[in-house]
């Protein structure tokens, strides 16, 4: 069996086949031509006299009006296609406005919100015999349409612009309609009739919209490029954005239409605008495919000013490349001006848009976007600055007066420290000379204190009257808890309290938790034995040495003095053959005195030894710094008397009845002591008479 | 972590020290005893320890490193090894050896305190200078009374019965600070005592 390969498609068909069984082209047009050129459009003339679209549209009624309603616009074109083909009487006058009717039906019959609803042809569907009329496929197509856009039949959205997806134009060449493809046949003029195929929905059914006007741009091949005309020739509603592709296009081999031949006596020097479609007398907008109220408010505000958009839209229609550049650019409808974002608001936006970004950028037409240019405009370049500082003669001046003012600034400030630091040391010796000049005085002369102390404190009694009391045949226990740096005071408060003991000779063992403690001691009691020569060192002392560990020694002091002191400084057992030969407890000895400068050493040994002693007594010689801290402890009982400082070894010596060390510079003591008073007196009124707080110090001493 | 049995042990011989002190136990006194005892010379061994470190320690490594100076350093030691070949030598009770702490370390350290004596005196003079609030007037006026009580100065005015109840007064009146600094030391001690027998503070695990 013959086949034959489809002009469209290249599928191969049966011979016998009218149609391609797969595309529906028409597989022998030649015999299609020989059967009459224009009857397909009759039938497709009376379907379009049938479209509601038609019924209420009276812009696009072009199929009603009569011969005397036609346009100047078309006239004018049919007369100069008339003197172009040297007078031909029109071989088909309803065929032009039948032409335009099936177009505008084409379109027409789609409402806004059922544009978009083209589907495919049925693939199964039988293909047409040889004996339909060829222009029944139009009205399959028309029928078709109906069909199809019935599921879409949904309530219209606000804004059916925005919805409608894009058009594509990619779409292969046997998507076409046939009067497009006629169209371009009309260059050709030597080839068939285009074959009869049935629209598809990728290049029917489309909103105009600026991305088609772009796609439509960006096409630069198709051939609609070469005619420019045909943008502007199709009314606004038929605005059907689509490109062929070269391969595929059918060329009509028969005589095309009145109407588009027409279009072959334009003027490419004039406007092909107004050529083709003059303006009207009246300059209203031309209707919109869209209704008012679904255009948004952006739109209606740039429809507000139309007399400017139409010379602005003009400039940003881009040519396409590769096209013959003798075309003037087209006028674009008015309404796609209106689409077409405001130039003069961009310029506020942007400052400047260029031309590039306009028509070739994909921002093309976007408000707002920013540029290099404009860019530049907001920001600058950092400054630099010089490393070198340049100054004039007068502020060099300026800055020469300044550093001579600093500088004696600074120099009055330094000899104001220098100042104050020479008064200080000045201050300082003449304190130091009248504190020594008393002492010597007072020593020098012998001089008796200014006055006696005649009242005798109570702990210096009960010391007094305890020691007074002991037993001789016990001994005494002392703690030599000082330094080396209070010794003195400790050594003349506590001389005459030893006397008292080696009067009455008394055992005496003692010990120090200080290092240089039982030295001290030990070189004490051997001045005290130079005075008293009854009184045996070596048959009534004993040097138990250093005691460690601070508190805990004292504490196993007290549980086991043997066992915590087994042996003297001299190495020899303190127990035996001692006058601690009879001592096996803290508690046997007579008395426990603590020679000491510190109110915390005292506290310890009347915490750790204190409650081991049972009726033993303790008794303190302290210092006078620390004697209020013993106070307590004596009111309490903890201690049983105590000696503080140089008044009460005074105070003792009155009562024992001798003339020791303490009474002896105890002139120097009180005379040291009032002269101190006086100073720290006249000095604290002289400070606060003469001297004036600075505000720092003021303010954090009070906070 | 830390080995538990530390505190353990340190909590034991807090709790038989501490029932000691207020149980007279024989059983505990036997205890407690050798354990005072043992403290005591590992104290006594501690200060030789530090005072070892001390000398061969820090000053024998100042004496290696070359950046440092050497003099007081070497003095240190030479006088330490001195010290201790006279003690050894002549023993603790010699007279000769007891001159090295009555002739050089007493009058050393008394010496500092008669400058400390006239640094404070200057310092008093300034007093109402720097501490010119409520405060530095108490103190000031503290100062100048108690100098005076304690020189006693007021038995001119012991026979007048007023006048001496005030001075007695005012001498007692030390009392009430003391009293309370006592009890705020025997506070932390008594909490720092808890907090060692309990293991919160473990100065023998440090």
């Amino acid at each position: 069996m013959a086949e034959i390969n489809c002009p469209i498609c290249n599928r191969l068909n049966k011979d016998e086949a009218e149609r391609c069984w797969y595309c529906q082209a028409v597989l022998h047009p030649e015999k299609k031509n020989a059967d009459g050129s224009s009857d397909w459009l009759d039938g497709f003339r009376q379907e379009n006299t049938e479209t509601p679209f038609e019924e209420s549209n009276e812009a696009s009624a072009g199929s009603d009006e009569s011969p005397e309603d036609v346009p100047d616009w078309l006239a004018r074109i049919r007369q100069r296609e008339q003197l172009e083909h040297g007078g031909e009487p029109e071989q088909n006058p309803d065929g032009e406005k039948d032409t335009l009717d099936w177009l505008r039906s084409a379109v027409g019959n789609e409402s806004p919100t059922e544009s978009n609803t083209f589907k495919p042809a049925e693939v199964n569907e039988p293909a047409p015999t040889e004996s339909d009329n060829d222009a029944d496929w139009l009205g399959k197509l028309q029928s078709w349409q109906e069909e199809s856009s019935e599921p879409n039949k949904s309530p219209a959205p606000e804004h059916p612009f925005e919805q409608e997806p894009k058009p594509s134009f990619s779409g292969p060449s046997n998507q076409e309609p046939d009067w497009l493809n006629e169209f371009k046949s009309e260059a050709a003029q030597s080839e068939p009739l285009p074959p009869e195929k049935q629209p598809d929905d990728s290049s029917t059914g489309d909103k105009p919209s600026p991305e088609n006007i772009s796609a439509f741009e960006q096409e630069p091949k198709a051939p609609i490029a070469e005619e420019p005309i045909i943008e502007d020739s199709i009314p606004p509603t038929d605005a059907i954005g689509f490109s062929i592709p070269e391969g595929n296009v059918v060329k009509p081999s028969s005589p095309e239409p009145d109407w588009l031949t027409d279009f072959q006596s334009l003027d490419e020097t004039k406007d092909l605008a107004d050529q083709v479609m003059p303006k009207p007398a009246v300059e209203e907008p031309v209707k919109a495919p869209f209704s008012g109220r679904d255009i948004m408010d952006w739109i209606d505000k740039d429809r507000s000013t139309p007399e400017e958009k139409p010379e602005n839209a003009v400039e940003q229609v881009e040519v396409p490349q590769g096209t013959d550049e003798g075309i003037e650019p087209a006028k674009l409808p008015s309404w796609l001006q209106a689409l077409r974002p405001d130039k003069s608001k961009r310029g506020i936006a942007g400052s400047t848009t260029s031309s590039d970004l306009n028509q070739k950028s994909p921002l093309a037409g976007i408000e707002g976007v920013l540029q290099d240019s404009v860019i530049g405009q907001f920001y600058t370049r950092p400054q630099t600055y010089a490393n070198t500082l340049k100054i004039t003669p007068e502020q060099e001046n300026h800055l020469q007066r300044l550093q001579n003012i600093a500088g004696e600034a600074r120099w009055e400030a330094q000899e104001s420290v220098e100042s104050k630091r020479q008064s200080s040391i000045l201050l300082k010796a003449v304190v130091s000379l009248l504190l020594i000049g008393v002492i010597v005085f007072t020593v020098l002369t012998q001089k008796n204190s200014l006055v006696e102390p005649t009242m005798y404190s109570q702990p210096v009694v009960e010391t007094f009257n305890i020691i007074s009391a002991l037993d001789p045949a016990k001994p005494v226990l002392i703690a030599a808890e000082f330094d080396s740096g209070l010794y003195g005071e400790l050594k003349w408060s506590s001389e005459s309290l030893l006397q008292q003991l080696m009067a009455r000779n008394i055992p005496i063992a003692y010990l120090s938790t200080t290092q240089a403690g039982s030295t001290l001691f030990q070189a004490t009691i051997t001045d005290l034995a130079r005075k008293n020569q009854d009184y045996s060192l070596a048959d009534h002392t004993l040097n138990l040495g250093y005691l460690t560990g601070g508190t805990v020694g004292l504490q196993a002091l007290a549980n086991d003095p043997r066992g915590t002191l087994p042996l003297t400084t001299l190495m020899k057992p303190a127990w035996t053959d001692t006058p601690l030969q009879n001592t096996e407890k803290i508690s046997d000895f007579s008395a426990v005195i603590v020679i000491t400068e510190n109110a915390d050493t005292a506290r310890y040994w009347i915490e750790q030894v204190k409650p081991s002693m049972g009726k033993t007594p303790l008794l303190v010689v302290i210092s006078a710094q620390s004697a209020p801290m013993l106070q307590p402890y004596y009111d309490s009982g903890q201690v049983n008397g105590y000696i503080a400082g140089e008044s009460g070894g005074t105070a003792f010596e009155k009562m024992a009845g001798v003339e020791g060390s303490s009474t002896s510079h105890f002139s120097a003591y009180q005379s040291t002591l009032i002269l101190l008073v006086v100073l720290i007196f006249v000095g604290g009124m002289i400070s606060l008479v003469l001297s004036t707080p600075s505000p720092e110090r003021s303010d954090k001493n009070q906070s | 972590m830390r080995s538990p049995i530390v505190p353990i042990i340190g909590f034991l011989t807090g709790i038989i020290i501490l029932a000691g002190y207020f149980v007279p136990s024989p059983v505990l006194e036997a205890i407690r005893t050798p354990m005072l005892d043992w403290a005591v010379i590992l104290s006594g061994v501690a200060g030789l320890i530090a005072i070892f470190h001390l000398v061969f320690g820090v000053h024998g490594r100042r004496l290696r490193d070359p950046e440092k100076s050497h003099v007081f350093s070497f003095i240190v030691i030479l006088v330490f090894m001195l010290t201790v070949a006279a003690g050894i030598f002549f023993g603790i009770n010699h007279t000769g050896f007891q001159k090295v702490v009555t002739a050089i370390q007493m009058p050393m350290e008394t010496s500092l305190m008669a400058v400390l004596a006239v640094t404070l005196a200057y310092s008093s003079l300034r007093l109402l200078q720097r501490q010119r609030n409520w405060m530095g007037f108490v103190f000031f006026i503290a100062v100048v009374l108690y100098l005076l009580v304690n020189s006693g100065i007021f038995a001119l005015v012991t026979d007048i019965t007023a006048l001496r109840g005030l001075v007695a007064g005012i001498s007692q009146a030390p009392l009430a600070g003391a009293r309370g600094i006592l009890i705020g030391v025997a506070l932390g001690s008594l909490l720092t005592g808890i907090r060692i027998l309990i293991g919160s503070d473990r100065p023998y695990n440090s």
